[in-house]
């Protein structure tokens, strides 16, 4: 006996059976698929005669392929092998393992064959998940889910916030990406510097980071520490300074609620989650620098970056001012204005007692109450405009009017047109109220006692400063006062020049030393430089100033030619200006706006809203919706 | 999606109804934007619906009866998803950009065609479907396939190496469903079915008629039928499936996108 052949399988509960060997009396025997095979294995992937195992005198086994394919031997391939069955060599064709070893009973070689399991088998029905559904395909939606999630988690939140907790912000700009729109060319070096206005997580955008850059300040250190930060930021050199409209806190009292009731949910909403319709942010839009510009017609202009924020106003001027006084409690000198009709009087500075040697001291007073304004002069503005008075018959003989005296001829404009110079004696009055005592020589206005040192300087003191200069207005005024002929400009006649109708008394109140020296004073002047200081007045607007036919219409308003008393306050009621702003053109050929804007500014109310600018290119598109805020250093006001 | 009288499309039609004439009547300065009081409730009303719609992952898996059914909610799903579009854009005002918002409204849009897709596949493919099945079934197919498998077996044992490894590459390398690609083509021109029938027919020309050949050949075209109907019916099946791999995964990444636009927009209020 040479080999013995045993199969083995295994039963459905995994145990082995070894079938009864098959014994080969030959030297060889063949292993293959084919039929004629000793031992046959029926699996495709082993040849039809795929080796032979021949056993040798010497007690081991040859193997041999008998073509191309090779075998497996104890995990190697190999085309030839020779074994010693008591090693327990195994051979691996195809799916089937055969393990030789010894017969001990018979010292045949015995051939155990075993068949692997898991075959392949594509078919099974196992698989039927996997080749019918898409996931059989290596797709899954669950990871790839995920992972999208937490990148857009990360990527668009984490990182920004971690960011701005640890001030990165400004270098890696991972706060960019949430960016709703453009900042306006303006802001623009701010694009990256998120922080600069969004200064608290979850707060709005508050006044306080508009007025880091924008407040108004009179202390050099803060107007450099602002400085330094807008350079620090990138900013431009210069910056609008602003004020605010009034305190804070009282302008969020004075807001009153919407009236609609949908605004009035809305305004609930923001004053509930703390963000106020009252801040510079809810007028002064920003990240919309790329809306496009409307046109004067109200159609959207080309689309170009804006220069500044948009400006959407948020409350009206009348929304906060009517019945203010309610809302702020009575603790406001302001008073209630629903409308133009019942804007209140004027209420100017004016100083209402008469002015002693110190400057004069300002009150408002409405012009209902007929205000007095001292301004520590005697003059009447009758006398000089009378056409056929003394002044106007002095003037033409100095050929210096060709009859009355005109508003003009002392009042002078300022540069800009819209208001007038103080007047100024020496400018103003001495072409007819000459100063000169002698040729070339004035006395200086303003100052008594210097008037005194340059007579004794030019005239010596003595007699002979009548010889040196011939009569003038000085002297003759002297000798007019004294009933002397030939007086010199000594002691008494000093004396005369302060005296009662002497040359300043005409027009001063004078205060005569008590020690019967010289040292002579003079009351102080008030000229009320600005008698409405939260309106403006432009007097270079034609209208205001000259009739439609081209005559000036200064009387019109100010009732000069007839105030006798230099007391007596020239400005017209508001009733003045109302007949022409509020009124139609077909009541009144000057019709005029009668908005808030015409007087009045948001950030400096005592000047008038500037109107946008003319175009200079009749194509170029003007925002209608923006109106520009005019900028004055004005003094904060109070409630 | 015809549940209820189209119940659902009637109410998405009046939700876009009423949201279009809003968003004509008021006049937003210096334009529409998220911003505003409507920009604001028209976010919040698609947030809401943005999550609403995602439940339905979780929805689908337990089935109910009524108006409250799992058919009415996807009625419901299908309609208010669509009216998403347009509740989205007029929250947006029409404006876009490169940031997070946009990204957001991206990925929404994303979601709503891959949805816009999945519906429509399933109104016109289960017909397919069922027109390619027959009276067969998945498991009736792969049954025939492993009897056709096991027949060719034993069939080839006959033959020669050569044609019997071509027999193995049909029994032991033939994928069904096959690739991404193979599925979503339904071109299964690397199968080794078809290689294997294409070596025979090289092999049959240059040897002499043998029997075993012949029914091994015949075998394997039998196969080949029965894979073509199982591949034509997973290509459809893919088709019913593959929208659903952009609209959940991308779902997912709205969700968070969303987050983050809600969350910055209020932390850089």
């Amino acid at each position: 006996m040479t080999f013995a052949v045993r199969s083995i399988t295994r039963s459905t509960t995994g145990a082995e059976i070894v079938h009864r060997p098959q014994v080969h009396e030959s030297e060889t025997i063949t292993v293959g698929r084919g039929s004629d095979c000793e031992v046959r294995l029926p699996d495709l992937a082993v040849s039809l005669r795929h080796a032979t195992l021949t056993r040798n005198a010497s007690g081991t086994v040859t193997v041999t392929a008998l073509g191309s394919e090779p075998f497996d031997v104890n995990g190697q391939f190999t085309a030839k092998a020779e074994l010693k069955p008591s090693d327990k060599p195994t051979l691996t064709f195809g799916s089937h393992v055969l393990t030789l070893g010894e017969n001990p009973d018979d010292g045949s070689v015995l051939v155990d064959v075993n068949r692997l399991e898991g075959a392949p088998d594509a078919a099974a029905a196992e698989n039927e998940r996997g080749i019918f559904e898409l996931a059989g395909a290596g797709l899954q939606k669950r990871p790839v889910a995920w992972a999208f999630a937490l990148i857009a988690l990360l990527v668009g939140l984490v990182w920004p916030i971690a960011a701005y907790i640890t001030h990165a912000n400004r270098t890696i700009h991972a706060d960019k990406q949430w960016s709703s729109g453009p900042l306006s060319k303006s802001h623009a070096f701010l694009n990256g510097n998120c922080q600069a206005c969004h200064v608290k997580a979850f707060v709005s955008v508050r006044d306080e980071a508009c007025l880091a850059c924008h407040q108004a300040t009179k202390t050099p250190q803060d107007a450099a520490a602002i400085k330094a930060r807008n350079h620090d930021w990138g900013g431009p050199e210069k910056v609008s300074l602003i004020r605010d409209h009034a305190d804070h806190e009282a302008l969020m009292r004075a807001a009153p609620l919407p009236r609609d009731p949908i605004g009035a949910i809305q305004a609930i909403f923001r004053r509930t989650f703390n963000r106020p319709n009252e801040r510079c942010a809810s007028c002064h839009l920003e990240h919309l620098a790329d809306t496009p510009v409307k046109n004067a017609n109200g159609t959207p202009g080309p689309a170009q970056p804006r220069e500044t924020p948009v400006l959407r106003l948020t409350n009206t001027c009348v929304g906060c001012h009517d019945r203010i006084r309610e809302r702020l409690s009575g603790a406001t000198a302001l008073r209630d204005t629903p409308d133009w009709r019942h804007h209140p009087e004027f209420r100017p500075f004016t100083a209402r007692t008469p002015v002693g040697s110190a400057p004069a001291r300002l009150f408002r007073t409405s012009l209902v109450e007929h205000p007095s304004d001292y301004s520590g002069l005697i003059f009447s503005h009758k006398a000089h405009l009378d056409p056929s008075g003394g002044v106007a018959r002095m003037a033409v003989g100095l050929r210096l009017s060709t009859g009355a005296l005109a508003c003009a001829d002392c009042h002078r404009p300022t540069k800009d047109g819209r208001g007038f110079l103080p007047v100024e004696m020496t400018r103003d009055c001495s072409s007819c109220h000459s100063l000169a005592y002698a040729p070339g020589r004035n006395l200086p206005h303003g100052h008594p006692d210097k008037v005194i040192a340059a007579m004794e300087a030019g005239g010596g003191g003595g007699s002979h400063a009548a010889e040196r200069s011939p009569p003038n207005f000085l002297t003759r005024l002297i000798s007019s006062i004294t009933g002397r002929a030939d007086v010199s400009p000594a002691p008494t006649g000093y004396r005369a020049l302060f005296a009662p109708k002497g040359l300043c008394a005409e027009c001063h109140v004078v205060i005569a030393p008590t020690n019967g020296g010289l040292d002579y004073k003079i009351r102080a002047v008030n000229q009320t430089a600005r008698y409405l200081p939260w309106g403006d007045f432009n007097h270079s607007i034609h209208a205001h100033q000259r009739h439609p036919n081209g005559e000036p219409n200064c009387a019109e308003c100010h009732t000069a030619p007839d105030s006798d008393r230099p007391e007596e306050l020239l400005l017209p009621r508001i009733a003045e200006c109302a007949s022409c702003h509020g009124r139609t053109k077909d009541k009144t050929p000057q019709a005029a706006s009668a908005d808030c804007a015409e007087c009045h500014s948001y950030h400096a109310p005592g000047v008038a809203t500037a109107k946008p600018k003319a175009k200079t290119n009749p194509g170029a598109p003007v925002d209608a919706d923006a109106k520009a805020v005019a900028f004055a250093d004005l003094p904060r006001r109070t409630f | 999606m015809q549940d209820g009288n189209y119940r659902w499309l009637w109410v998405a039609l009046a939700l876009c109804a009423v949201s279009i004439a809003a968003y004509m009547m008021i006049d937003a300065t210096p334009r529409p934007r998220g911003g505003t009081m409507y920009g604001y409730i028209m976010g919040t009303i698609g947030a809401l619906l943005i999550v609403w719609l995602a439940l339905f992952g979780i929805r689908k898996r337990l089935i109910t009866r009524g108006v409250y059914s799992l058919k009415a909610w996807l009625s419901a799903h299908v309609y208010l998803g669509l009216s998403l579009l347009i509740i989205a854009t007029l929250h947006a005002g029409f404006h876009f950009g490169w940031n997070i918002h946009t990204l957001a409204y991206v990925l929404m849009v994303l979601v709503i065609v891959s949805g816009m897709f999945g519906a429509a596949v399933y109104v016109t493919l289960p017909v397919e479907l069922s027109k390619n099945r027959g009276e067969t079934t998945q498991t009736q197919w792969l049954e025939t396939i492993r009897s056709l498998d096991s027949q060719l077996r034993e069939a080839a044992q006959p033959l020669d190496r050569q044609e019997a490894d071509l027999v193995r590459l049909s029994t032991e390398n033939t994928s069904i469903g096959g690739s991404f690609w193979n599925r979503l083509t339904g071109n299964y021109s690397n199968c080794n079915t078809l290689r294997a029938v294409e070596g025979l027919e090289r092999l049959k020309r240059s040897r002499p008629a043998n029997t075993a050949l012949d029914q091994v050949d015949s075998l394997l075209r039998r196969k080949q039928e029965t894979l073509a109907q199982a591949r034509r019916h997973i290509r459809i099946k893919t088709l019913l499936e593959l929208w659903l791999y952009i609209h959940v995964p991308v779902t997912f990444a709205l969700l968070a996108a969303l987050t983050a636009h809600i969350v910055s927009v209020f932390f850089y209020w």
